[in-house]
């Protein structure tokens, strides 16, 4: 049995090189070396060179030139034609002029051998910057140097840098000078744009303290919250050094209050939806809001209403959020109605460069069951409590996935004669951690790692009584979330749900590697489920596979093509297929 | 018998004798005591009977008389160690280590009684010479009145009555250390070696060897070897023949001499080579060098080829030199002067059989293949060389090349150069007559391109009147009597124009050569009356294109520059005659961008002046960006960046903003004002979208606000700046991590062209397209706290109220 799932993750591992090697061949292309007119009189016999307009027209001339720019002598072409190579890496370029003709051999291109940085020892590593040795010496990649070593420094608290670039073409060496100045503490936060506002309170879109050490990571996020948030039209934070000080000065626009949204769009659960959304951004000066929402698609039709008050004086952090949902859930297991009425204490803040979310309070359920377990018709209050939390470094690039972690427990319950005859009690716990493996820049190899854990604690034990148990308490496992070797919400012990799982899944993606950003992946995950709470079943659930991300301007797709199997069968797991399942998601991480 | 005289004669003999052995006595005793006393005998004789600045030192004299074994002669031998020599007037000192002399002294030989066996003359210590003081009357002290012809019969002479002496059989003299402190304070050290030998044979030729070296092998190595037939004196055989070798690390040379003495006349015959390393180039020269001296006339004639020049004439050939001087008798320089004549023939490179024919072509011009180049005058050495001469010619030298005159162009060179001196100072009084001149600029372009010479575009099409002209005197400037420099001037014209182009510049240089010609000044001053050239028809959308390679990027290691042998040094004043002289062409801006200029660099000092440009409008994209003033400070900061001040403004619907732009180029200062009042966030909105920010869709105030914050973090330069104000923007992104920012322009017809500092990386960035003014294309990025994050791509209308 074993064996047999070694082969297979061999199979398929040799499969995913096949197709690696295949996609490289086909982006890579075949090199023609053919002649290329770039103009009339000027041909390129070598290389590979792409003009611009403005360019060609330095090269060869215009037309739209009555006579000075009509024609370029020879001479001057082969000159800034030199230059042009130059620019692009081709060092040593040649050229001869034969029968009024330029012929242009771009010759090789020069490629970087060495990179140095002096003056910042245990500041910048050289040999951690991936994609420079190997790779051609031209202002673009000096470029990518410099601002690597300016993001690498300002990361670190070394606010205002000065980098000098300097490149050696006999020896083919970088070497980036480098006086990091000193590192700087945040010594005034100056907010710009708040006229009428409580500062106090929009402290909490805020990732820096005073007396913090600078990071430029937290500024980007700053401005990314405070743009989310819908209260400005634009944000942004410029930094000032002072020697070991830095004035960061959040400069925003306020926008006006009400903003009415109407979207029509897809998504890979979803497709089509159509979205009205209305937000009041600033009902006071706390910046209280509500939100308005009206989500339509062929399985979810929902009426969201949620707020945020900033109502105490003394902890202007903290919001009581009123909320109503109204929705209508059309899945394979089940259909189902649901009313959810609710009110919540929260606060967000950052700490020990970690964002935290926390909120509780109570909700009044009423869910109708139209098509599969669950109960027809029932009304319950449940308590709920949650704290998430999100490292700076997964904030701010988690478009990347390149780096950080993210964690989070919820609570929810409900207790008889609070509203409720039943007990119930449901635990969830994640972790997220991305490993930069190596610490390269870019990443060479990104190894990610997912634990979830969740446990429904009832007074309805047996699977029998289950049905009384609403459909937000089971759990389902399957898809492209969790066990990507079986098929979305498959793994639901015969439509009852399961009342406690634990899931591992790995990842590890190849970046940078493919032409086009294409990132490939191997993935591997390992799940347990349970018909109590407190107890796993003894089948070991896996899905090993393949899949390819591309991080495209809109979004991220991925693609993913895992096996699923399951060890110490039981007879509960008998009617679970253990195949080839296939993903295509968009926005999807893992 | 008178006994009395008898008497007389005895005293008188005893007397003799006496006063004879009393004398013999008295020399014996004087040679015994200086023998024995040479220091104190020196003294004497020093104090007594040499002159009083001379003084001469040892540390031990050696006297040495053996008898020859089986001869009737003596040997000796004497030794003189440590021995120094100073004399004041002329100045110098030498310590000599030894100077032995063997003497052999036969008293029955009737031919040699007293021969040099060997001399030797060594010395490790230095010896130095003086500048000596400079005296009037110094010449008076004995004036040589012979001629060359009659020193150099008297040096013959000696040599005749040295073939008989024939005293000497071996000498050696060898110096080490020769300073000469009046030629350079800094000049090395010399070492001589002179070594002369005879063999026994009367007949044997006079072997002899020179060499002189300096020490530190900065100048060149001379050495000479030769040999005396003094048997083949008067003869038609050659009685000297030498050849002198030199070598140096810039000149080598050898000289293969034969001089015979035929009827009275001397004759020297040479085939001469020499070699001459200058700015990498390797000069080779062979020269016939046939030199005639009689009693009535002295000739020296050349004819030399020169190898290995620079371009663009590589070689010189049938270069022929003829220097001719009158002698008479016991007079050392007649009246009459020596002429001089010299013919260059310069083959014109460029003109070769291929652009002969098509120039022949075009414009029936005929070239001479071969450029006559003339070097006549005279140097009067009487005036030169005699004690007082009061303002007299000393030379005259006139330097004239072949005209070159057609269609195409008029060519002609010529210098003067005369030498006066008055009393003991030299005066030189050059004098240029060149000039070219040319009605057909384009003609000559064509020639200078087959040549290889780059006339760039868009001055390659222009076409008119160009003059140079280098006329009149070269002053002379005299600092303690010495040349300090000399001056000269060059006026040029030039009137070209083309169908859109003109220009018409007037420039005036003055051209300063040090006399020592190790630095050369030039001070130029131009006049823009009319300059209007045609930028290329570049589109600013595509960025500018970089047309040299990034300073980054080092080609070859930084070597340490050697000392240029000539220092030039470059003054220029550059100034238009009215406000806009300067008129550039674009097809951006209408008419033109008219520039004002005044830049001077003086006394080698940095440059200074401005650089204005005077109002003008930029139409781009259906908006009018008008130029009210731009003035860039051509002082340059410590940052080697330029002050600016510009003042700029866009008529928008309703609103008039301006944009004051100070700081410097490098590092702009960016105001915004408008009229009526808006605060800044407020006129971006307007630039960019033509209304405030009230009036703004989201994304659209988004992409306002990304341009401040790129402002403010001042990633977006002038140019980009320029880009906002006059292009209508569809999107913009900036990254604050990076301060990278990537801009999409509509360009109309549904083109959308893309600027930025990064434009292929931050692709990413951009989540918002926009559809239309309302319409965007999202990609919306949400939480989730099942699933993670979920992003979903939503077509989407927004309006705030």
């Amino acid at each position: 049995m074993r064996c047999s799932n070694i082969r297979l993750f061999l199979e398929a591992s040799i499969s995913s090189f096949r197709i690696f090697a295949f996609a490289f061949i086909f982006f890579s292309g075949p090199k023609i070396l053919a002649d290329v007119n770039i103009c009339p009189h000027v041909i390129l016999r070598e290389g590979k060179l792409n003009l611009n307009s403005n360019e060609k027209i330095l090269v060869c001339g215009s037309n739209k030139s009555d006579l000075a720019w009509r024609d370029v002598p020879l001479s001057q072409a082969q000159y800034v034609l030199r230059s042009f190579l130059q620019n692009r890496g081709y060092l040593s370029p040649r050229f001869e002029i034969e029968n009024e003709t330029l012929n242009v051999y771009s010759g090789d291109l020069t490629l970087i051998q060495i990179l140095e940085a002096n003056h910042v020892d245990k500041l910048l590593y050289p040999e951690k910057k991936r994609k420079v040795i190997g790779y051609s010496l031209e202002p673009k990649r000096l470029d990518e140097i410099e601002q690597w070593a300016d993001l690498t420094l300002r990361r670190k608290g070394y606010a205002c840098p000065v980098i000098d670039i300097n490149a050696q073409a006999w020896d083919r060496k970088v070497i980036v000078n480098v006086n990091p100045g000193l590192q700087g503490t945040i010594a005034i936060i100056e907010r710009v744009g708040y006229e009428g506002l409580d500062q106090e309170a929009l402290v909490r879109f805020e990732a820096f303290h005073q007396g913090e050490i600078y990071n430029v990571v937290d500024t980007k996020i700053t401005a990314q919250r405070l743009l989310s948030d819908g209260i400005f039209q634009n944000a942004y934070v410029t930094t000032n050094c002072r020697e070991d000080k830095v004035e960061l000065r959040i400069t925003v626009d306020k926008g006006k209050a009400r903003l009415f949204r109407f979207g029509i769009g897809a998504s890979t659960e979803e497709f089509p939806f159509s979205d009205i959304w209305f937000k009041n951004t600033l009902l006071d000066n706390r910046a209280s809001n509500y939100t308005a929402s009206l989500h339509l698609s062929p399985i979810l039709q929902r009426f969201n209403l949620t707020s945020e008050f900033y109502i105490f004086d003394k902890s202007p952090l903290y919001y009581l959020g009123p909320r109503l949902e109204v929705e209508r859930h059309v899945e394979n297991a089940y259909n189902l109605e649901k009313t959810q009425i609710g009110i919540d204490l929260g606060r967000l803040w950052d700490q020990m460069n970690v964002r935290w979310d926390g909120r509780v309070g109570p909700t009044l359920n009423k869910e109708r069951t139209l098509r599969g377990e669950g109960p027809g018709d029932t009304s319950y209050l449940t308590w709920v409590a949650s704290l998430n939390t999100m490292s700076h470094a997964y904030e701010a690039f988690a478009r990347d996935q390149y780096e950080g972690w993210t964690a989070g427990f919820k609570y929810s319950g409900q207790r008889i004669g609070v509203g409720s005859n039943l007990n119930i009690d449901r635990y969830d716990l994640n972790f997220k951690y991305l490993w930069n493996v190596g610490n390269y820049s870019p990443p060479a190899i990104i190894y990610a790692a997912k634990v979830g854990a969740t446990a429904v604690s009832s007074n309805l034990i047996s699977s029998a009584d289950r049905n009384a148990l609403p459909v937000s308490y089971r759990i389902y496992y399957g898809g492209d979330e969790n066990l990507r070797g079986f098929t979305r919400q498959s793994l639901n012990n015969g439509g009852f749900g399961y009342l406690s799982a634990f899931y591992l899944g790995n990842e590890l993606r190849l970046i940078e590697q493919l032409p086009y950003r294409l990132e490939p992946f191997l993935l591997g995950d390992v799940g347990k489920l349970g018909q109590t709470s407190t107890t796993l079943d003894k089948p070991i659930f896996t899905s090993l596979g393949l899949g390819m991300r591309w991080p495209s301007p809109f979004g991220t797709f991925r693609v993913s093509a895992a096996h699923g199997k399951i060890y110490d069968e039981t007879s509960t797991t008998a009617s679970y297929e253990q195949d080839w399942v296939y993903f295509l998601s968009f926005g999807q991480e893992f | 018998m008178n006994i009395q005289p008898i008497k007389i004669f005895k005293k008188f003999l005893i007397f003799l004798l006496a006063f004879f052995g009393i004398s013999i006595s008295l020399v014996a005793t004087l040679f015994i005591w200086i023998y024995l006393n040479p220091h104190s005998a020196w003294k004497i004789a020093e104090h007594y009977f040499l002159p009083k600045d001379l003084k001469v030192t040892w540390q031990s004299l050696d006297f040495n008389i053996e008898k020859e074994k089986g001869q009737w002669g003596w040997q000796s031998q004497l030794k003189v160690h440590d021995l120094l020599i100073t004399k004041k007037d002329p100045q110098f000192s030498a310590a000599i280590d030894l100077i032995s002399i063997k003497i052999l002294a036969d008293l029955v030989s009737k031919v040699e009684r007293l021969k040099i066996q060997d001399l030797q003359i060594i010395s490790e210590s230095p010896i130095t010479f003086w500048e000596a003081e400079k005296s009037v009357n110094e010449n008076n002290k004995a004036a040589d009145k012979r001629n060359l012809y009659q020193i150099a019969q008297n040096l013959l002479q000696y040599l005749l009555t040295a073939r008989k002496i024939d005293f000497i059989k071996k000498t050696e003299i060898n110096l080490s250390q020769i300073k000469f402190f009046a030629v350079d304070p800094v000049a090395a050290p010399l070492k001589l070696q002179i070594s002369i030998k005879k063999e026994d044979p009367i007949s044997s030729p006079i072997l002899f060897s020179v060499g002189i070296n300096d020490l530190n092998s900065y100048l060149v190595k001379v050495k000479m070897n030769g040999e005396f037939k003094l048997q083949t004196y008067g003869t038609e055989k050659a009685f000297l023949s030498a050849k002198i070798l030199g070598t140096g690390p810039a000149i080598s040379f050898i000289i293969p001499l034969e001089v015979t003495f035929v009827q009275g006349n001397l004759e020297i015959n040479s085939d001469a080579e020499f070699k001459v390393k200058f700015d990498k180039k390797n000069l080779v020269a062979f020269s016939k060098i046939r030199g005639f001296l009689t009693p009535s006339q002295a000739d020296l004639q050349t004819l030399t080829s020169v190898s290995g020049l620079p371009e663009p004439i590589k070689k010189l050939k049938q270069i022929k030199a003829n220097f001719s001087l009158a002698l008479k008798p016991d007079k050392s320089w007649s009246s009459s002067p020596m002429k001089v004549d010299v013919s260059v023939p310069v083959e014109i490179p460029f003109i070769n059989k291929k652009y002969s024919r098509m120039l022949n072509k075009s414009c029936a011009c005929e070239f001479p293949k071969i450029l006559r180049t003339k070097i006549n005058g005279s140097v009067e050495f009487d005036n030169l060389l005699q004690p007082e001469a009061q303002k007299k010619t000393v030379a005259e030298l006139e330097l004239s090349i072949e005209k070159i005159e057609n269609k195409l162009f008029y060519l002609g060179l010529g210098a003067k150069f005369s030498m006066l001196r008055d009393s003991t100072q030299f005066y030189y009084s050059p004098r240029l007559n060149s000039e070219f001149k040319t009605s057909h600029f384009q003609s000559i372009l064509k020639l200078l391109a087959k040549s290889g010479i780059l006339i760039p575009a868009p001055i390659n099409v222009l076409d008119g009147f160009i003059s140079m002209k280098a006329n009149g005197p070269v002053d002379t400037r005299y600092e303690n009597g010495k040349i300090s420099a000399t001056n000269t001037n060059v006026q040029v014209e030039v009137d070209l124009s083309s169908k859109h182009q003109k220009a018409k510049l007037f420039s005036t240089a003055r051209i300063q050569i040090a006399s020592n010609f190790k630095r050369i000044d030039i001070a130029s001053k131009s006049f823009i009356e009319n300059l209007m050239i045609e930028l290329p028809p570049l589109d600013p959308i595509y960025g500018m294109p970089k047309i040299v390679r990034d300073s980054r990027i080092q080609m070859k290691p930084v070597l340490k520059k050697q000392p240029s042998m000539v220092k030039f040094y470059f003054d220029f004043e550059v100034e238009t005659t009215k406000p806009g002289a300067i008129k550039l062409l674009s097809n951006l801006v209408g008419p033109y961008i008219p520039i004002s200029v005044k830049i001077e660099k003086p006394n080698s000092q940095s440059i200074m002046g401005f650089v204005k440009f005077e109002p003008f409008k930029i139409e781009y994209l259906r908006r009018d960006l008008f130029v009210d003033s731009v003035k860039i400070n051509l002082s340059e900061t410590a940052n080697n960046d330029f002050p600016i001040e510009s003042e700029l403004h866009v008529n928008q619907t309703a609103y008039k903003i301006f944009i004051h732009i100070g700081g410097t180029i490098g590092e702009p200062k960016i105001q915004l004002s408008s009229d009526p009042y808006l605060d800044r966030e407020d006129i971006i909105s307007v630039l960019l979208y033509d209304r405030p920010r009230s009036q703004l869709v989201g994304g659209d105030a988004e992409t306002a606000g990304n341009v401040q914050a790129a402002i403010a973090d001042k990633a977006i330069g002038l140019f980009g700046l320029w880009a906002f104000a006059n292009t209508p923007i569809q999107s913009f992104s900036y990254n604050p991590i990076t301060k990278v920012y990537t801009a999409s322009f509509q360009l109309g017809n549904g083109v959308t062209a893309g600027v930025g500092t990064a434009t292929d990386r931050e692709a990413s960035l951009a989540l918002r397209k926009r559809i239309s003014k309302r319409w965007i294309l999202a990609a919306s990025w949400v939480p989730n706290e099942e699933q993670g994050q979920t992003e979903t791509i939503v077509l989407q209308w927004e309006k705030r109220f």
